[in-house]
């Protein structure tokens, strides 16, 4: 059974009289470990899906299966504890706590989950190692730098070891060169077995991707495996 | 639920300190009703545990009987008095008591003087009995005998004030004092007692009885003060109901007439103490549950506040896993913490005004806060943090994620 299951998923916004169809219909399925791209222009509701996939949004009609969960049946703390322990999600504005340091922001998720703190900051220094960031533990977030703050993110959203990593223009805001700091990051992640799933409206970042999404209008417009692209 | 606790005391902690001037500020309104009360409470528990001291020193068994006019009648000219007749009427008749004495007080404050010096003091006729009445006591030399009563002696008994004003000896015994224009030689130093609610005690002249009334001759009819203790099984209100009986009829009272004296237990004299204190501290009290009000709507305010500056942070927080609790939980346990931090620096601010304001009036007795005082402000200023943070806690917890999230 596919990681991702999501079948007539539709997320419907009333402004006023009118009725924005941010998503419409979609159906996906995404196993593990695939790298994913949802690509489309601004507006085409690439975010909206993310979200819904991050649980953190419910969709207005549709089912969503994930890991075997059906996602419309849990309740608030069902849902928190499923963004807890199956998805890490990294913003384009990084969204770190302004008050912790990069230490405790990565340490912060496993607080929800009861760890004692010998072991939080145990795990958290291991996640930070990992993104390369063993000597800015104790800097807040304003005193990183952009490329650094997402690696901060991205360290967040591994230390729980989440079955999905879900990334909204995770290099939105970054130059050039951090881009590609931070996309062979992800290309590390997914060949030791991470299911990634970004959004992305640049072309050089959905290149790294084995399959590319097209979302236009709120629908899948396209669906490509690249490798069979780019053959 | 511990540990979800220990976590939000932690991060609490951290946002209380990062805006330490707001949170100062905001914990003002507790701060000053928690340092009013505790000012008010150490003063009075300090008054009152000191004059409960001073009346057992009286003899929390004794009565005192006055004569009593009622205003109307003084203007009439009429004088209600208690006759040396009356006491020989009790002294014979009364049961239960243990030991009785007359009081004849001189006519207003006398002159006394020793050699150069002079001083105004009361000076007061009494007898043997008076020492275990009013339990007074003679550190140096003897205190008043019957037979200085008997003999009418000129001999007198003063309290240490009285030697110091005089400029007396260390040990006064021996030397003689002019009272009123009379010579009397000094047998005794009293105990000293100090202060009582800004009065010496000590400042006190005790001659015989007898001596006394033959110095006022028929100048005026006498009115005297009786002063009795009970003995050991009597029972107060029975004493004061015989002598109610015994009095109004040796005065000739109709049943319809008031009584023309007063009696007075030393209980009774200190339940009316304890009763002002009780209402002062009621008084306060409402005083200050207003304005802990007041401090718990100033910190449902600032918490209102914060939860909006910190939508977003609740956002990323439910974004990677916290569930309502956990939001419940940090911002009433800010709330409480500010709360209770306010009702520290009151505890302590409310104990230095009050040990200031004691230190600083003479004679007043010392300050002193009683424990359930301490726990009744930390508790009360506790419960105002949850009352009034519970609003704003749930709020925070239960906002959209990502409704947080996208909140600019
Ligand atoms: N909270 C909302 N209320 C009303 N309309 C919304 C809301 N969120 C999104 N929309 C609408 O839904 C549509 C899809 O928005 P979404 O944010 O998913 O786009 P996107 O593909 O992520 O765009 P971009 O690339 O600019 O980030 C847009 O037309 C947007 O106006
Ligand atoms: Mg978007």
């Amino acid at each position: 059974m596919a990681l991702i299951r999501l079948s007539g998923i539709s997320r419907h916004y009333e402004m006023g009289s009118q009725l924005v169809r941010a998503l419409d219909e979609v159906d996906v399925e995404i196993e593990r470990n695939e790298y994913v791209a949802f690509v489309g222009s601004s507006g085409s509701g690439k975010s909206t899906f993310l979200n819904i996939l991050g649980c953190l949004e419910r969709p207005t009609l549709g089912q969503y299966y994930l890991n075997g969960a059906h996602v419309e049946e849990l309740d608030h703390n069902q849902l928190a504890e499923i963004r807890n322990r199956e998805i890490g999600f990294i913003f384009q504005s990084f969204n770190l706590l302004p008050r912790a340091n990069a230490l405790g922001n990565v340490m912060q998720p496993l607080v929800y989950r009861r760890i004692g703190y010998r072991q939080r900051r145990e795990m958290a220094t291991e996640a930070l190692r990992r993104v390369g960031l063993e000597d800015r533990m104790d800097h807040l977030p304003n005193q990183l730098s952009g490329g650094q703050r997402q690696r901060v993110a991205i360290a967040r959203a591994l230390v729980t070891r989440p079955a999905i990593l879900l990334a909204d223009e995770p290099t939105g805001n970054l130059d050039s060169r951090t881009s590609t700091e931070i996309m062979y990051l992800f290309d590390q992640l997914h060949a030791e077995g991470q299911t990634l799933i970004l959004v992305t409206h640049e072309e050089d970042i959905a290149r790294h991707c084995g399959r590319i999404v097209e979302l236009k209008d709120g629908r899948i417009f396209r669906d490509r495996q690249r490798t069979e692209a780019a053959h | 639920m511990f540990y979800v606790m220990l976590e939000s005391t932690r991060s609490a902690l951290i946002s209380i300190l990062a805006h330490g001037l707001r949170s100062f500020l905001t914990t003002l309104g507790i701060v000053i009703g928690v340092a009013s009360v505790i000012a008010v409470v150490s003063l009075t528990q300090g008054m009152s545990a000191f004059i409960g001291e001073s009346f057992s020193s009286l003899g929390s068994n004794s009565l005192t009987v006055q004569s009593y006019t009622p205003i109307a009648e003084q203007m009439r000219g009429v004088r209600a008095r208690l006759t040396p007749e009356d006491l020989e009427l009790i002294e014979r008749r009364a049961e239960g008591v243990a030991s009785i004495t007359p009081i004849l007080y001189g006519s207003s404050a006398s002159q006394v003087r020793y050699a150069a010096q002079t001083t105004f003091s009361q000076i007061m006729g009494t007898t043997y009995a008076y020492r275990e009445v009013s339990q007074s006591y003679v550190q140096l030399g003897r205190f008043i005998a019957e037979s200085d009563n008997l003999t009418r002696r000129r001999v007198t008994v003063i309290g240490s004030k009285v030697r110091d004003d005089l400029g007396l000896p260390e040990n006064p015994v021996n030397k003689y004092v002019e009272l009123g224009g009379e010579w009397f030689k000094v047998i005794g130093l009293l105990e000293t007692k100090g202060d009582f609610m800004g009065f010496s005690q000590d400042d006190i002249v005790l001659v015989p009885y007898a001596t006394m009334r033959s110095l006022q001759g028929n100048q005026a009819r006498t009115d005297i003060q009786i002063q009795l203790s009970l003995s050991e099984n009597a029972d107060v209100e029975d004493v004061t109901r015989q002598l109610t009986a015994l009095l109004r009829n040796a005065h000739d009272l109709s049943p319809d007439e008031d009584d023309d004296f007063v009696i007075n237990t030393a209980e009774q004299l200190m339940n009316t103490f304890d009763t002002v204190i009780n209402m002062v501290t009621l008084v306060i009290g409402g005083i200050v549950s207003i304005s802990l009000l007041v401090g718990g709507i100033g910190i449902m305010n600032i918490m209102l506040v914060s939860v909006t500056e910190r939508t977003r942070e609740i956002g990323i927080c439910k974004a990677i896993g916290a569930k309502r609790h956990h939001i419940l939980a940090q911002f009433l346990i800010e709330a409480i913490l500010l709360s209770l931090l306010g009702g520290l620096i009151g505890l302590a601010l409310g104990f230095g005004l009050g040990a200031a304001i004691s230190s600083s009036i003479e004679s007043f007795p010392p300050a002193s806060i009683p424990l359930w005082a301490i726990v009744l402000a930390l508790g009360f200023s506790g419960f105002v943090g949850i009352l009034f943070g519970i609003l704003p806690a749930a709020k925070a917890a239960n906002l959209d994620p990502i409704d947080a999230l996208r909140y600019e």
